[in-house]
Order: C-alpha cells, then sequence, then structure tokens
C-alpha cells in the first residue's frame, strides 16, 4: 500500500524515483501515545493523508513540545556548554526510512499545520556517514498548508535514511507533519567534478569534494562543510594525533612564549577564561596553534561540561577514547543523540569511558542514545555515585533489569525516562532511594502497570519534587492525584491525557490546596473534568503561568474567565477543543488580556456539499 | 418533475459509488499459489437526502471501508445509532470515525489478519486519543479475508451483518446481536458525566467472531440493517446467486446497486411485509411496510488468481 514508487524520467535521461516513507527508524518526541496511532511519528510513513487540509489533525506527525513554554516552565534543563550550539538548535528529530536507495533530487515535506519548523535535513548512507542536505533557519509562515522542499546539497552516495531536525520555538502551536517524499535517481548520473574549496581565512583544507556554485546558499554549506571536518578532527582521534604541534613549532619553550604572542603576557588562568567561552570545535583549532596553545586548550579544566548534542553525527566510539585523555574533571556530559548507528559507540566504549572519567560526573544525558542497554546503566550507577541528574528519554533498549541498578544512586534531583520501559518496582526502588529528587518526567511510560503506586511514593519519599510529567500514563486515578498532593513545593504538573483522571472527584481540591506553589498546570483531554474541579486552583494557586485545558468539553467559559481574571501571572491558556467555550469568547479575551497567550486548535475538513463533489 | 430529479439523483448517487469504487480493486498481481482476492464493490443510500453532507465512505449516518495490506483484504460496515441526534450529536461521526480509524490500521499493517475484534477494539480506544473527542454509538461489521489460509474471520458487534453465499446456498452468515428488539449491541462513548448508566454500551471484545474457509466465486455481501431489514433474504439469495464467480467488478457493481436499490424502495414501502415488520409482529408490535433507514451494500466475490 506504502511507497507507490513514481517513476519519472530526468532530463538527463535517468530514471527519478519519488518514495514516500516506509518506515520510522527513531525519533525524540511525539504528542501521541505508545499504545495508539494518533498524532504518532509514524503518521509521517505513507502519502499524504491530510494535504491540502490545514488543522490538528490526529492523522499526522505531532511533536511534544513548540514555542518557547516548555523552556519556560520550572522543569526546564540547564543547558550544558551552550557555546557548542549552533545557531539554529536542533529540538527534535525523525529519522525515516525509504524503501530503495536513490540519490536525493529533492525532498518534500507536507505540513498541515504550522509550518516552518524544519531546520537541517540529513542523509546517510546507511551506516556510519551523514551528509547536511540542507539547513536553514526555521521560517515563519502563513496558516497555510505547504510542500517544503528546499534546494538540497548533492551527496556523493545513495540514501534512503533522512534525518529532519526541527526547531519549533517561534511556532505558535504544534507543528504537524503530514507526509515526506524523497525524488531520486537510481544509479549514478555521471562522477561528480569535483573542486577543492579553498578558503584562505580557514585553516584546513576539507578533504571532502564538494561541487563548487555561487549560490550564498552553498557557501554557507561550504563553511558548515569545513566546520564539520574540523569538529571532526577535534573529536576523532586520526586527524588531530597527525598534526601534533610538535611538528611545526620549535623544540624551544622560549621562543614558544614568543610565539605566544600578546597572549604570553596573560596568566594561563586568564587564557583559560577566555578559552572557557569557546566552543569544541574552536578550542580543537586553537590546540593547533602551538604548543603552549596546546597545553591551554587541552586542560581538563575546560572539559569539565561537555555538550557533544550538536555534534551527533561525528561521535564515534574512537571520539569518546579521545576525548576521555581530557576529561579528569568531567562533571556534565551531553551525549543526547549520539550514536546513532550500532557501530557508532559500543556500550563498552561508553562504559570505558564513564570508568575513566565517570567519577565526578553529576549531569548525564543520554536521550535517544541507542547503544545504551542495561549494562551502561549499571556503570553509571556504580561509577557515578554524585550524579543528581540522568536523562534517559526514547532510551527503548533499557529493561528493568538495568534501572534497578539506579536505585543505589541517592542524589538524584532529576530523572527523566520519557518514553522508556521502565517497571514499577525499580521506579520504586529508585524513587525511594532518591529524597532530593525534584524533576520526575514519565510520559508515556507504558510499562508502569500502577501509577498510583508510584504517586504514593512521589508524596511520601520526595517531598522535594518540584515537576512532574505523568504524560499519557492511562494508570493515574484521582487516588494517585491525592498522594501527590503531599508534595508541597510541587510547582509543575502534568497530567494530559491521563483518562484514568477522567472523573476526578475531589482529587484537585486536595492537589490544589496542598500545592499552592503550581506555576504550571497541563491536564488536557481529562474529558470529565468541570469548572468545580478547576476553582480550587484560582483560589488557592496565585503563582499559575501555564494552564492547558485542552479537550475539556465540560468547563465553560465562566470558569476561562475566572482564570484569567484571578491569575495575575498567567501567560499562557490552551483552550483548544473546550467545545463549550465559544471562539468569539476567545476572541475578546485575547484583547482584554493581551499578556496572555490564548491557545485555540481547531480541525477543519475540507466538506463537500455540492452533488458532484472532487473527491480526493 | 419532482419524481424525474429523484430519478437524477439516484443515478448520480450510484454513478459516483461507482467512482469510489475504483480503488478498492485489487492489483492484477498473479502469485504463483493461487490465492483468493476479494473483488468488492460498494453502493448505498443515505435514509435522508436533504440534510446529509455527502461524503466519500459515508452514507447517512452509516460508514464502510475497504482496505487491504500484504496477504489481507479487508472490508467493514457500520452504522451510528440515530438516538444521538436529539442530543447534538451527530451519528454519523461516530461510525465514520471508526471506520477510517480501521482503514488506517489496515493500511499501515497494524493488525492481525485472524483477529478482526483486536482491530475493532483498536479502532474503539482510538476514539478516545483524538483530541476532539467524538461521542456516539455504533454497530460494526469487520469481514478480513485471510489470502495465505484462504479463509474470512469476521468481528460482527449489533445488527450489520454479513452473509455468504456458495452456489445459490447461504453457507455462513453473522448472528444478530440484540439486547432487546430493535436495540443491538453497540460500541459508544457517551459525553461525561454518565452516571445513571442509561447508554448501552458494549465492550468491542464483545464482538461476534466467526471464520469461514472460502472457496473460489464465493460471493460475500456485508450490509448494515438498513438491507437486512428491508430486503426478505430469500430475494438477496437470488440476486447474491447471480454473482457467483463473477470477476468483473462491473458486474458486481451492478448488483450492489441492485440491491441497494431494492432496500430502498422496499423501505419506504408503506405495505410491504418487510423482515423488519415480521419481527415487530414477534414481539407483539403490529407494524407493516419497510424500515426507512441508511443502507450500504459491500458486495464481494472471492477470485482466487
Amino acid at each position: 500500500m506504502y511507497s507507490k514508487d513514481r517513476k519519472t524520467a530526468t532530463p538527463d535521461g535517468n530514471a527519478s524515483l519519488k518514495q514516500y516513507v516506509t518506515d520510522v527508524r527513531s525519533f525524540s518526541s511525539q504528542y501521541g501515545s505508545e499504545i495508539s496511532i494518533s498524532y504518532t511519528a509514524y503518521n509521517i510513513c505513507g502519502k499524504p493523508s491530510k494535504y491540502p487540509a490545514y488543522g490538528d489533525f490526529p492523522q499526522t506527525f505531532v511533536m511534544r513540545t513548540y514555542g518557547k513554554w516548555w523552556d519556560e516552565a520550572p522543569s526546564r534543563r540547564i543547558a550544558i556548554m551552550p557555546q557548542n550550539n549552533r545557531d539554529v538548535k536542533s529540538q527534535d528529530y525523525i529519522d525515516i526510512s525509504f524503501d530503495r536507495k536513490v540519490r536525493p533530487l529533492s525532498v518534500d515535506i507536507y505540513e498541515t499545520y504550522h509550518p516552518g519548523s524544519v531546520v537541517r535535513i540529513w542523509a546517510s548512507d546507511g551506516f556510519e556517514k551523514w551528509k547536511l542536505l540542507w539547513e536553514g533557519p526555521p521560517q515563519v509562515r502563513d496558516h497555510m498548508p505547504n510542500i517544503f522542499s528546499p534546494p538540497i546539497n548533492k551527496i556523493n552516495f545513495c540514501t534512503n535514511l533522512l534525518r529532519l531536525e526541527f526547531n519549533h520555538s517561534h511556532l505558535d502551536y504544534y507543528t504537524e507533519i503530514d507526509a515526506v517524499s524523497m525524488t531520486g535517481t537510481l544509479e549514478p548520473t555521471e562522477p561528480v567534478i569535483s573542486h577543492f574549496v579553498c578558503d584562505a581565512s580557514e585553516h584546513c583544507k576539507p578533504p571532502e569534494c564538494e561541487e563548487e556554485s555561487n549560490s550564498s546558499e552553498h557557501k554557507v554549506s561550504n563553511a558548515q562543510l569545513n566546520n564539520e571536518n574540523s569538529a571532526s578532527s577535534a573529536i576523532l582521534p586520526n586527524c588531530s594525533k597527525s598534526e601534533s604541534p610538535s611538528e611545526s613549532i620549535d623544540e624551544s619553550s622560549a621562543v614558544g612564549k614568543n610565539i605566544n604572542g600578546a597572549f604570553a603576557i596573560l596568566p594561563d588562568e586568564s587564557v583559560l577564561k577566555i578559552f572557557s567561552f569557546l566552543d569544541l570545535v574552536s578550542l580543537n583549532r586553537c590546540a593547533r596553534v602551538n604548543r603552549p596553545f596546546n597545553a591551554l586548550a587541552t586542560d581538563s579544566l575546560l572539559y569539565a561540561s561537555i555538550n557533544l548534542k550538536p555534534y551527533w553525527y561525528l561521535i564515534s566510539s574512537d571520539s569518546l577514547n579521545y576525548l576521555s585523555l581530557r576529561c579528569k574533571y568531567l562533571q556534565k556530559l551531553d551525549l543526547s543523540w549520539c550514536g546513532s548507528f550500532p557501530s557508532d559507540i559500543s556500550p563498552q566504549n561508553f562504559c570505558k569511558f564513564i570508568q575513566s572519567c565517570g567519577k565526578l560526573l553529576t549531569h548525564i544525558r543520554l536521550d535517544c542514545c541507542r547503544f545504551v542497554c542495561n549494562c551502561c546503566i549499571e556503570t553509571i550507577s556504580r561509577v557515578c555515585q554524585n550524579l543528581t541528574e540522568l536523562t534517559l528519554q526514547n532510551c527503548i533498549e533499557l529493561s528493568e533489569r538495568g534501572f534497578v541498578h539506579l536505585a543505589t544512586l541517592n542524589c538524584l534531583e532529576r530523572l527523566d525516562v520519557y518514553r522508556t520501559n521502565i517497571e514499577s518496582s525499580a521506579l520504586i526502588a529508585i524513587l525511594k532511594a532518591s529524597p532530593r529528587l525534584k524533576h520526575i518526567n514519565l510520559g508515556s511510560c507504558r510499562a508502569i502497570s500502577t501509577m498510583d503506586g508510584i504517586a504514593e511514593v512521589l508524596g511520601t519519599y520526595n517531598k522535594k519534587l518540584i515537576s512532574v510529567d505523568f504524560w499519557k500514563t492511562y494508570s493515574l486515578t484521582p487516588k494517585g492525584i491525592k498522594y501527590l498532593s503531599q508534595c508541597n513545593l510541587l510547582e509543575e504538573i502534568d497530567i494530559g491525557w491521563c483518562l484514568g483522571v477522567s472523573i476526578p472527584g475531589d482529587c484537585f481540591l486536595a492537589l490544589a490546596m496542598g500545592c499552592p506553589r503550581l506555576r504550571k498546570l497541563f491536564m488536557g483531554t481529562l474529558r470529565g473534568i468541570n469548572d468545580r474541579d478547576l476553582y480550587p486552583f484560582i483560589n488557592n494557586c496565585p503563582d499559575l503561568e501555564q494552564i492547558d485545558l485542552l479537550g475539556n468539553r465540560g468547563i465553560t467559559s465562566d470558569v476561562c474567565f475566572s482564570i484569567l481574571k484571578s491569575c495575575k501571572r498567567l501567560r499562557f491558556l490552551d483552550v483548544s477543543f473546550c467545545e463549550q467555550v465559544s471562539d468569539s469568547e476567545v476572541q475578546e479575551w485575547k484583547k482584554k488580556f493581551p499578556h496572555v497567550d490564548i491557545k485555540r486548535s481547531f480541525q477543519s475538513e475540507p466538506e463537500c456539499t455540492c452533488a458532484f463533489p472532487n473527491h480526493y | 418533475m419532482q419524481s424525474l430529479v429523484w430519478t437524477g439523483r439516484l443515478v448520480s448517487r450510484v454513478l459516483w459509488n461507482s467512482i469510489n469504487n475504483f480503488s478498492t480493486a485489487p492489483d492484477p498481481v498473479v502469485g504463483k499459489k493461487l490465492e483468493p482476492h476479494l473483488l468488492s464493490a460498494v453502493s448505498g443510500f443515505p435514509k435522508n437526502f436533504t440534510n446529509t453532507k455527502l461524503k466519500k465512505g459515508k452514507f447517512g449516518d452509516d460508514a464502510w471501508f475497504s482496505a487491504k495490506w500484504k496477504t489481507s483484504d479487508v472490508v467493514g460496515v457500520a452504522d451510528g445509532v440515530g438516538g444521538w441526534r436529539d442530543y447534538g450529536i451527530d451519528p454519523g461521526e461516530f461510525s465514520s470515525f471508526l471506520m477510517k480509524t480501521c482503514e488506517r490500521f489496515v493500511s499501515c499493517g497494524k493488525f492481525n489478519s485472524s483477529d478482526p475484534s483486536k482491530l475493532l477494539a483498536s479502532s474503539y480506544y482510538e476514539l478516545f486519543e483524538n483530541k476532539q473527542q467524538i461521542f456516539g454509538s455504533t454497530t460494526a461489521c469487520i469481514v478480513v479475508l485471510n489470502r495465505d489460509l484462504n479463509t474470512i474471520y469476521t468481528a460482527n458487534i449489533g445488527d450489520s451483518g454479513f452473509v455468504v453465499v456458495r452456489h445459490g446456498k447461504i453457507v455462513h452468515k453473522s448472528e444478530e446481536q440484540q439486547h432487546y428488539f430493535n436495540t443491538p449491541y453497540q460500541l459508544s462513548i457517551p459525553p461525561p458525566p454518565n452516571h445513571n448508566n442509561s447508554v448501552i454500551t458494549d465492550s468491542p471484545e464483545s464482538a461476534d467472531t466467526t471464520n469461514f474457509r472460502v472457496e473460489d466465486g464465493d460471493v460475500i455481501l456485508l450490509a448494515t440493517d438498513g438491507v437486512f431489514d428491508n430486503v426478505p433474504l430469500q430475494i438477496l439469495l437470488n440476486e447474491l446467486t447471480k454473482l457467483q464467480g463473477e470477476r468483473d467488478v462491473l458486474e458486481i457493481q451492478k448488483v450492489a446497486n441492485t440491491i441497494a436499490l431494492m432496500a430502498r424502495s422496499l423501505a419506504f414501502d408503506a405495505k410491504f411485509l418487510s423482515p423488519f415488520a415480521k419481527a415487530a409482529r414477534k414481539h407483539g408490535i403490529g407494524a407493516l411496510g419497510g424500515k426507512p433507514d441508511d443502507i450500504t451494500v459491500l458486495l464481494g466475490t472471492v477470485a482466487f488468481s
């Protein structure tokens, strides 16, 4: 049924093939739940099902967040080594595969709601190499269905695996992707005529071939390419070792000082301070200037916090081995998105790295790292006794056997196990061992059988809890909410789509009374809640900033107006699909309360009303 | 003049249905092993022409789908329970969403080709995953032709149903599931609060499931109660027998149209002792005439190729 391939002939006579996505390899987040097909990543497969309709449809791929709201919530994460991030940061990704390998000519992305979030497109040869096809800033577009097909770079291999990266921080609401098609040629057309791009200002020549071009877009990509190569030499051992500074620099240390010029009069500490603002690529370039610079730029103090996420496509086991020489004082490590192929990073190598550099680690982020297995968790639990933050989003390889080891840690302040297979017993042991826990994300954890039991433990043992995310966990009931109300410091609670709380009884009264500091309250589609359940929050939680009431049919405009009037700090209110709240009232409120961002999503089907409709 | 307009409309409906039908015709792929394929056609009428929007996969409150994936052909019908209209809820939306979701599950391969009740259940639970909650109730019947096992697997909840005809004889048919007269089993999601439990809710697991080995040339009729309540079984049998071994989709379409039109005219015949009226009399209700209702006919023949 899928990928009804369409063959056409290109002007140069080669057969070109248009394919739709056949499978999703991995992704960083999805709105839908694990057991459902609504709003899930898999909807990106096949032909467009909704395009050219525009609206909020369950048949599309929707990510978990948008805008700045999650970065302003109490649960936001502090960036590690933010200077590594590109100008355009990627927030989410999806890896999609196609039936047949082609040399891509164009990639079409069918955006059916809030378009403009795609910032990068990568192509992979399926083993280890990723090449950038396109990169650009997030775009501001009209509220119209859109086929986004940016001009893409030529690559010198055939591919059937693409990665799309998204930045949706500028969007008003969730972006929705209906389908992606890739058009390409089956056979290599002709050997690509290659030119070395020589840029005098750059130290290193790119060893890769790139077609010369005049357009500014391609210049960007050349700079990007150089950047990539430098980065790879920073992180890959082979390049850097061969360019040892001793080859080019005089052995005498005095001469070395002279070479260092004005920097020589600065104390080392000052230079280190300056270096500490550099990203990994620049640090590596500095390390290759001369011997004193090399000594400073490879100083372990500069490698206390490392963020490798922006370089996910370069990181391999070798990079870890190489970095381990510099990471004597490593405290924070962000390896998220790295190791997209099994050959990139092996669990054994990761464990070796943690064993040699992990003693002081306090933060480890391993979101979407597919190499993470039970033995990695065992090693982390054994070595990193001071660990305060561990994020394991989408680490689906992990099982109960791995998670139980985490119960030996007792400094944990943040645990993020979104979309993992963690089970109740391991989680309860971890929670009991971590009295300092402040943030926990249990979103879409489908293996937890009794969320009420978890809530009971949270309420009893984790009194310092600040944020809790129960997104799309179906076993939570009003009983669990009552337990949670014992966490009096709670500032953020996300119980969106917890359908077990549909008939809440008086649990929200208990929650509002017990947690007066609440700033963020997400309770989308609790179906049965009504005005009476919301008034306690208005009366007891004056700090409320973000409230999500999506899909709650029972609530009326009265309570929404009260919220807008009484919660002085309110900035965000989602009343999409609240059928008792009319559009005109929302328009009125938007004028009256301009400091609040009031969200109102919609579904609209093109209706056929005539006798002979054009059917799609 | 009025009748001319009506006739014109009926003809156009039938035409449009035939156009829709092209998507359900299977690819002419010939495998080494002889495999059964379902050649199918659909026809039907909404009960009320004036206030219904015309949409693919819908006849009034009835909905249908036809999809295939690898070694399975799947067809299904659903009949939205009209009583919800009094509560301001469009009964057709529920059945239509259920069928569309079934179609999505099938066309992405996320279903078990020998367990249609599971497919029905997943689609039912999917209704809760929509941001815009859809309320209502529906009956549903799904038939899966499993090409590997030459077997049809069926799941039926309520009074829609199917009939398998071989050489002029009914060899397999669905059982009607009713709580009491004219109140079939139904899948439903009532709007909250549902404290008094006055809404009949049957779980998708209570679906009646059967399986039956098919042979080349078998005729399968899948229809909503708009057909079975108005057309006597013997007349249906006569029509279906004509299709024994038929491989021309146009011929199948013709018979489907005939059955639909027959059901439509009998439904509005006030003097006809319809199967519905007979059943009513059994329950002590002195009724005569057909039962005006939405009509959906999904007709298929099993062709080995």
